[in-house]
């Protein structure tokens, strides 16, 4: 049997138990915060690259989804053009309200936008996204994450002096507020499912859901904006004998695509 | 500090970098390769765990500084399973050839995922949150896909190094 020395395996447990006991007293923060700036620009870089192969493979991949699909967005847009400007109308109409009575104007909002640094394993159920914005850029825990589309893709859950962790809204431990597009109150709780799906619970039976309704944050939750899109309803699960409906969201963007994000300061 | 060591930081700095944000970002199934793990794997043919658990510690401190799991545990998982591969390594395979390493990724994937797992449970646990230790079919299968691209890794690294540098060779156990 070959002998070998343990002192390099004392050493470095002996390292590891420091470095954790001196990150959880707040030693490090200093350290990390200097890395993590220095290091940011490679990881966003190497990331973005990462998401030029992974489109360029979706692009070979799904070639013979999208003659398909191009065809049903052709229609798309032509009834959401005429809604469009049905609601611009309307948002017309809502600035001279509010201007009338001394609102403050909604659509000026700070925004902080933030690249997508790292993704989680594929494997743990409950994975993050980090970002490479943090508390420095007025983040904090509670906050929803938008695509650039405007969708809510997730929540920020923690945040450190130059990062911040997010939960995607597939995510079990991601749950909004929400309601259906045009309504004033909330209709149930948007949460993800093990990373697969969206799921809309606790629904009251007396609500009216049909398939290809947008659901929206309903304004409840601090710090979340009311009527940002959350998906669209896909199915809708409704028994007699249940206390609540229960219905299948889906998001109107790939998840795994999103690169660039963006967070409405309250 | 020479500059072997210095050569040896910033390459053990980039693999990390390299798999906390390239990998990552890759499209499925790609985006569950190891490469950390593989690398640290095929250091063992080298007999020096003094430069084996620095590396260790060194890619394990960068991945957990941008991680999303709590600080600590993907380290403490790492030491744990390749503590235990050059245990297998040096007292029970004895045979610094390809396959050996191979059956080595093999088990390490496994004990890596298991290992993580569990401390993510624990961790969980005390800190008062849930967690869903889900081990089912698909869990099984995100690893044997994980684990077939790291063993294409550790054959491609293998065979890059015996190319390149010829004096490896004699630790390298090839059919001619």
């Amino acid at each position: 049997m070959i002998k070998h020395s343990t002192k390099p395996i004392v050493v470095s447990g002996g390292v590891l138990l420091l470095l954790i006991f001196l990150h959880q007293i707040g030693a490090l923060n200093s350290i990390e915060t200097v890395l993590a700036r220095v290091l940011k620009p490679v990881l966003s870089l190497s990331y973005g690259a990462g998401t030029n192969i992974r489109n360029l493979w979706s692009a070979q991949t799904d070639r013979r989804d999208w003659q398909a699909e191009a065809g049903n967005l052709g229609e798309k847009v032509n009834s959401l053009t005429v809604e469009n400007a049905n609601l611009k109308q309307l948002e017309e109409e809502n600035l001279v309200l509010r201007k009338q009575l001394a609102f403050v104007n909604s659509k000026k909002k700070k925004f902080v936008v933030a690249n997508i640094l790292a993704s989680g394993d594929a494997n743990l159920v409950n994975q993050q996204v980090v970002l490479d914005k943090g508390r420095r850029a007025g983040l904090f825990p509670g906050l929803a994450v938008l695509s650039d589309s405007g969708q809510v893709v997730g929540k920020i859950l923690t945040v450190d002096e130059e990062t911040a962790r997010i939960c995607l809204i597939n995510q079990s431990d991601c749950q909004f507020a929400a309601s259906m597009q045009g309504g004033n109150k909330t209709s149930g709780v948007v949460k993800g499912d093990l990373g697969l799906t969206i799921k809309m619970e606790l629904i009251p039976q007396t609500e009216d859901i049909k398939i290809g309704e947008i659901v929206v944050t309903s304004g409840l939750e601090k710090n979340i904006l009311r009527g940002q899109v959350l998906g669209q309803v896909a199915e809708v699960n409704k028994e007699n004998n249940a206390l609540w409906q229960v219905a299948k969201i889906e998001s109107l963007i790939d998840l795994s695509s999103l690169s660039i994000v963006s967070i409405i300061l309250p | 500090m020479n500059w072997r060591v210095l050569g040896h930081i910033t390459l053990v700095v980039v693999l990390s970098l390299l798999q906390i944000s390239l990998i990552s970002s890759l499209p499925i199934p790609f985006n569950s390769i190891n490469i950390i793990l593989v690398t640290l794997l095929f250091l063992l043919l080298f007999d020096d765990l003094a430069m084996l658990l620095s590396w260790l510690v060194i890619s394990g401190f960068v991945l957990s500084i941008f991680s999303y799991l709590p600080f600590g545990l993907a380290i403490i998982a790492l030491w744990i399973t390749i503590l235990f591969c050059y245990f297998l390594f040096y007292q029970v395979l004895t045979n610094r050839s390809l396959y050996s390493l191979l059956i080595l990724v093999v088990i390490a994937n496994f004990l890596n995922q298991l290992t993580l797992h569990i401390l993510l449970w624990l961790n969980k646990v005390f800190t008062g949150q849930s967690y869903y230790l889900v081990m089912n079919f698909s869990w099984f299968k995100n690893i044997f896909i994980s684990t077939a691209l790291d063993v294409l890794a550790m054959i491609c690294i293998f065979y890059l190094m015996h190319f390149l540098n010829p004096r490896l060779k004699p630790f390298l156990l090839l059919k001619k």
